[in-house]
């Protein structure tokens, strides 16, 4: 596995008398897919608002180990940018040639992409103007941020959109697009809040063997949250069980199966061994 | 499958509007009836003939008294638009403000609401009053009645936007005037051109009751003329004439909107 990425140290929150986290310690490391999954309700989407920084929380730190060294395209966006906010970096380390610096990003944004269940996208904006959102934002001018997200359409199996409105596109193209502007945040780190579970059956499952087989050339590591077993098993390394009121974490699962996976590994009695395991455990 | 659903959905869109188109019909056949009914109306005698002038006598008016018309409509129309153009902005301030500091809305929505219940014709005597019989107190008056549908409905557009979609701004780092430009604003398009176009009606309407109450022309002041000269085939002409200027601004607006919302047609 490759280097810690993120780690998340004892967060604890609640609202008023309702206790919802409490001592959540979760870890990532370079290129994984991690998986959080447990009930609806149970805190999720409040763990991923603390670790993006929207809301702060009473207890703990969230820890960003920057290692500078993203895919190609990615490095090529943050050139353009010209806006690395990791400078505030409060050590750094040299190790094997990367350097290495370590951020605390607890209760602040703009470290970590962030992906919610909804797509999200702006109706009156063109597909390629929404995926390019995140470099706009950065004041990128617009010809430049245009350009370098209509060389990722292609990647992403949307090609041809450009310049269509959202409400023009299906569910799972409108995820795809929602998808390509959270990596186009050319964060190292991405959040996935259930990003297919508003999907229908039948293209959730075209989606996540897409998401796999585009996972091979990206180098991102994510945090994925879902209530779908199924789902956790086939694309996640770990799982982190998240259960109880307020919300911990129960137990860790690694899934040990080599990637790129495809479908047919849904099938295996292996999978149904994972699942029966964490069906217990939920 | 999802594509197939896209389809369909857009050949029902297409479908309705060709329903639509039918349905238009209807309110031109029901006008043309009750026309008919009312020319027979007077050429038969069923109401005397000083009491309700027939269209044909109504058009007739409209066409003597056409340049008449014309120079009065000016007056009017400047006045409506100069009080629109104010009433419009300070809505859109007042709106982007109530928006963006909970506490000015709290303090000042009850009082936007309640002072609607004031009819503008109890007002327009005592602008006349304060501002004489120029046409500052007409202006002032449009302003008051336009400001109100401007400001309520960019207000609710303001704050239909997503809390989600904010959310995700934020981790995006988007400043405030970011998410004004790139969200808010945009979802509140449509209320925007609500409000102008509900604006540009109540703004000829408080022009014209404006100068009924004051003034040396305009349609308003046309209209109480001619009342009192009795000629009601002239007071129906202008009557019409006020409301054809309305829809045909409300219209104007309309082609305006389509033109700066252009995903609106995907829809």
């Amino acid at each position: 596995m490759g280097k810690r990425i993120l780690t998340v140290d004892n967060i604890s929150k609640s609202y008023g008398d309702k206790h919802v986290l409490e001592n959540i310690n979760i870890t990532l490391n370079q290129g994984e897919l991690v998986s959080i999954l447990g009930v609806s309700g149970v805190g999720k989407t409040t763990l991923f608002n603390v670790l993006s920084g929207l809301i702060m929380p009473d207890s703990g730190n969230v820890t960003l180990y920057s290692h500078n060294s993203a895919s190609g395209i990615q490095s090529s966006v943050v050139s353009n940018n010209g806006n690395t906010d990791s400078d505030t970096g409060d050590e750094k380390e040299v190790a094997g040639g990367d350097s290495t610096q370590t951020t605390d990003i607890t209760g602040k944004t703009g470290y970590l992409s962030y992906m919610l269940q909804k797509d999200l996208l702006l109706p009156h904006k063109t597909v390629i103007e929404n995926a390019a959102l995140p470099l706009l934002l950065n004041r990128m001018p617009k010809k430049k941020a245009l350009k370098i997200a209509g060389e990722q359409f292609e990647h992403f199996g949307i090609e041809g959109t450009q310049y269509q409105y959202p409400a023009e596109l299906s569910g799972g193209m409108r995820q795809r697009v929602a998808l390509l502007r959270t990596y186009l945040c050319d964060k190292e780190v991405a959040l996935l809040d259930e990003p297919f579970s508003a999907l229908d059956t039948i293209t959730r499952a075209s989606m996540q063997q897409w998401y796999i087989d585009m996972m091979k050339d990206i180098k991102l590591s994510t945090l994925f949250i879902t209530h779908d077993m199924d789902e956790a098993i086939l694309l996640s390394d770990r799982i982190y069980i998240l259960k109880g009121s307020p919300a911990s974490i129960a137990d860790e699962i690694i899934i040990d199966e080599p990637k790129p996976r495809n479908s047919e590994f849904g099938l295996t009695d292996k999978f149904l061994s994972y699942k029966k395991i964490i069906r217990d455990m939920l | 499958m999802k594509n197939d659903n896209n389809k369909n959905n857009r050949k029902s869109t297409t479908d309705k509007s060709v329903k639509l188109t039918g349905v238009n019909f209807v309110p031109v056949i029901v006008i043309v009836v009750f026309l008919l009914v009312w020319q027979a109306a007077c050429t038969l005698h069923w109401v005397p003939g000083y009491m309700l002038p027939s269209p044909i006598q109504v058009i007739q008016a409209f066409i003597g008294d056409f340049p008449l018309l014309m120079s009065h409509a000016k007056v009017t129309l400047i006045e409506a638009l100069l009080g629109l153009f104010c009433g419009v902005l300070l809505g859109f301030v007042c709106a982007v403000f109530m928006d963006s500091f909970p506490l000015v809305k709290k303090g000042l929505y009850p009082i936007l609401v309640i002072s609607q219940t004031i009819p503008p014709v109890a007002i327009a005597p005592l602008l006349i009053l304060w501002f004489s019989y120029g046409i500052a107190p007409k202006v002032i008056l449009v302003v008051l009645v336009s400001f109100f549908p401007m400001a309520v409905g960019l207000l609710d557009g303001l704050q239909s936007v997503d809390e989600d979609m904010i959310k995700l701004m934020k981790s995006m780092k988007a400043t405030k005037s970011q998410i004004f430009r790139y969200a808010k604003f945009p979802a509140a398009l449509t209320e925007f051109f609500s409000g102008v176009r509900m604006a540009v009606a109540y703004s000829v309407v408080g022009a014209v009751i404006s100068e009924w109450l004051g003034g040396f022309s305009g349609l308003g002041v046309y209209m109480t003329r001619v009342k009192k000269s009795m000629a009601y085939d002239k007071m129906f002409a202008v009557i019409f004439f006020v409301s054809v200027i309305s829809l045909l601004l409300m219209a104007l607006v309309s082609v305006i909107q389509r033109k700066v919302m252009p995903w609106s047609k995907v829809r």
